[in-house]
């Protein structure tokens, strides 16, 4: 598989707006890579730079923020130093992105049609005659019963889950190599949410794009995606196929939060509890920044281990549980 | 088993819709609603958005005036309380909110939220609230120093132990939950799930757990009731429900909670269409046009809540157990 997307080193602060213009750390060397045609998970809590990472890739970064390192390649080029004409032909016609909540994202004054048309005729130089008939495609294609109507309507005439359909759609209207979907369910009902995702993973089969899934919900992600990528606090702490994560995670914030994560299958009388909460970018410190957290931490967690690799695509940020595999393997050995 | 705490009889809440001086018509939210809640019980209310469990919920607490049916606390009906009994009873039911945000003032300290409370109701002498003020901030696992701080200065989790410390100070015999984790991270969630537990060992307290995630319901609830338009379709003890499912719609709903594992395989039932407006429920079963197995019985009559096995287990569909059953 040949890599389209390209994260290394990616590095971000915030500057504070007054005189002394602080910079408040967000990412810190985050890399992550994505294949064509694969769809990659991206996983943690809030506030641990799941989201900033996409917006990165889409140029979208609040203006506060300074890209302090790193680059950004897609496709061989860096994002990072692309002048905005040419950033305009990759941002929404090569890669698209879909939100949370569509209604942010999309304008209560257009109707669907409108806003639908826009990005084919600015992006792809379509007549209007073209692009409604396109347009009339993609919510087809997006399974919105009756386009021709939904056409004229306005996004609060939609549902909840008839709006991230015509997000959809807009996103893929310039057949994307890649679709960013930030937390695309979250604000829907578990119905709708297994409509949307099986939508999501058909376009992608029929496409052949890739497709990064920015999502809390570690359920959503097993079931979607097939390499996932865990992030705390600014950081990417392992990265796995997903079928190993879910099985065997390594990394002790990734056990826990499977440990803590409700499932329907079993009841348990308490949930597993993880002591503690996320730091705060100022008491990040130097060493590994789960360790106030984790039961495994030793003196050795005040120095910050790298992400190393374990066994072929598994790379974990601990010095225990690489120690743990390394040890297992003398004894094997 | 002895009387149950809060029971509730053919609960309907109907709110007209008007455009200017004109009706337009009616939603009906909660439809004909009827549950038992005992001491000590969790039960949860469940199903997606418009289902009307919120609504339920406010309506049990008189935050909303029913439009028909009983509400009964401890035998004493809450539709015909006085507004001095009601102002009791408000302190023996609480409740507590998705996020705390919402009402605790801004402006205000925390620890003086928690103590106006107590304050409002007369409960205790000014050095008793203050003692009982740490004693309430220990028992959900914050420290005195939190009740000096503001709301914003707080995590949503911290927020929601405030909501739920507030809720306490009052010794409520019953609380009513409405989505009380779904704002928080899994982490903050696991955390607020067995601060639940532990008080309603600790203090013999029932809850109306009203929420849309079956994975928490699964571990919090003793008995479930799934709701579909204003409607129960199906309810009865944890276990049988999510082990052995009866209605159409609660085994769709079941399927669709994605679960933190990669499966071979899982089989789905993904329901098409989306849920219809409450304005205009469909005629006879309010599922039936989603359902996958309905036929012309469904269309036109409504199947009653019944027993299938002879337990509590209830179901309201024309092929479960009942006559259409094939």
């Amino acid at each position: 598989m040949s890599v389209l997307l390209d994260v290394r080193d990616l590095t971000v602060a915030f500057q504070s707006k007054d005189k002394a213009k602080t910079l408040v750390p967000a990412l810190d060397g985050v890399s992550i890579s994505i294949g064509r045609g694969e769809t990659l998970g991206l996983v943690g809590e809030s506030g641990c730079g799941k989201t900033l990472s996409s917006l990165a890739v889409m140029g979208l970064l609040p203006e506060s923020a300074r890209v302090q390192s790193g680059q950004l390649l897609f496709d061989g080029d860096d994002l990072l130093h692309l002048k905005d004409a040419e950033r305009n032909k990759v941002r929404g016609v090569r890669i698209g992105m879909i939100f949370q909540d569509p209604m942010t994202s999309l304008s209560p004054y257009y109707t669907i049609g409108n806003q639908l048309m826009e990005g084919l005729r600015y992006h792809m130089g379509m007549s209007k005659k073209q692009a409604k008939e396109r347009a009339l495609d993609l919510l087809q294609k997006v399974g919105i019963p009756g386009p021709e109507r939904v056409f004229h309507e306005y996004p609060e005439q939609l549902s909840g889950g008839m709006r991230q359909r015509v997000m959809i759609a807009i996103a893929i209207s310039c057949e994307p190599d890649l679709l960013i979907a930030d937390e695309p369910t979250t604000a829907l009902d578990v119905t709708t949410q297994a409509q949307i995702l099986d939508l999501l993973a058909e376009l992608q089969r029929e496409n052949g794009m890739s497709l990064i899934l920015i999502s809390h919900d570690l359920g959503v992600i097993a079931e979607m995606c097939s390499r996932v990528v865990v992030m705390y606090a600014g950081q990417v702490i392992e990265q796995s196929e997903a079928k190993a994560l879910f099985a065997d995670p390594t990394h002790p914030y990734t056990r826990a939060l499977l440990a803590a994560t409700p499932r329907m299958t079993e009841k348990q009388e308490r949930f597993y509890q993880i002591p503690g909460a996320v730091p705060a970018p100022t008491e990040w410190g130097t060493g590994c920044r789960f360790r106030g957290r984790c039961e495994h931490a030793t003196a050795e967690c005040g120095e910050m281990p790298p992400l190393s690799r374990l066994d072929g695509a598994r790379f974990v940020r601990c010095w225990y549980a690489a120690g743990q595999t390394l040890q297992g393997r003398e004894v094997r050995a | 088993m002895s009387q149950p705490i809060l029971r509730v009889r053919d609960l309907k809440m109907h709110f007209p819709v008007k455009k200017g001086l004109r009706t337009l018509g009616t939603v009906r939210a909660v439809d004909g609603l009827s549950f038992d809640l005992h001491q000590g019980e969790t039960l949860a209310l469940v199903g997606e958005s418009g289902c009307g469990k919120s609504t339920t919920g406010r309506a049990v607490l008189r935050l909303l005036e029913a439009t028909d049916g009983s509400i009964q606390f401890m035998g004493e009906e809450v539709r015909q309380m006085s507004r001095s009994r009601l102002f009791q009873l408000r302190r023996e039911m609480q409740i507590v909110f998705q996020d705390a945000y919402s009402f605790l003032n801004p402006r205000l300290p925390i620890g003086e939220s928690i103590l106006e409370a107590m304050e409002v109701h007369g409960l205790h002498t000014k050095e008793q609230r203050a003692d009982k003020l740490s004693e309430l901030l220990q028992t959900v696992g914050l420290n005195d120093s939190y009740a000096a701080r503001f709301p914003h200065e707080l995590s949503g989790g911290q927020r929601q132990r405030i909501g739920i410390a507030r809720a306490l100070s009052l010794h409520p015999k019953v609380i009513v939950a409405d989505e009380p984790v779904s704002a928080l991270d899994v982490s903050v969630q696991s955390q607020v799930l067995n601060l639940f537990q532990d008080l309603k060992e600790q203090f013999g307290l029932s809850y109306l757990f009203i929420s849309h995630d079956l994975s928490v319901v699964r571990h919090v609830a003793d008995r479930v009731a799934v709701m579909y338009l204003g409607k129960i379709v199906e309810t009865g003890t944890a276990d049988e429900l999510f082990e052995n499912p009866q209605h159409p719609y609660t085994q769709a709903l079941l399927s669709a909670v994605p679960q933190p594992e990669v499966a071979a395989t899982r089989e789905r039932v993904i329901l098409q269409g989306e849920v219809p407006s409450p304005m205009n429920p469909p005629s006879g079963c309010a599922f039936h046009t989603r359902c996958p197995i309905a036929t012309e019985l469904c269309r036109q009559s409504v199947p009653a809540l019944e027993s299938t096995t002879g337990d509590d287990h209830l179901v309201a569909c024309h092929f479960v157990g009942g006559e259409g059953s094939a």
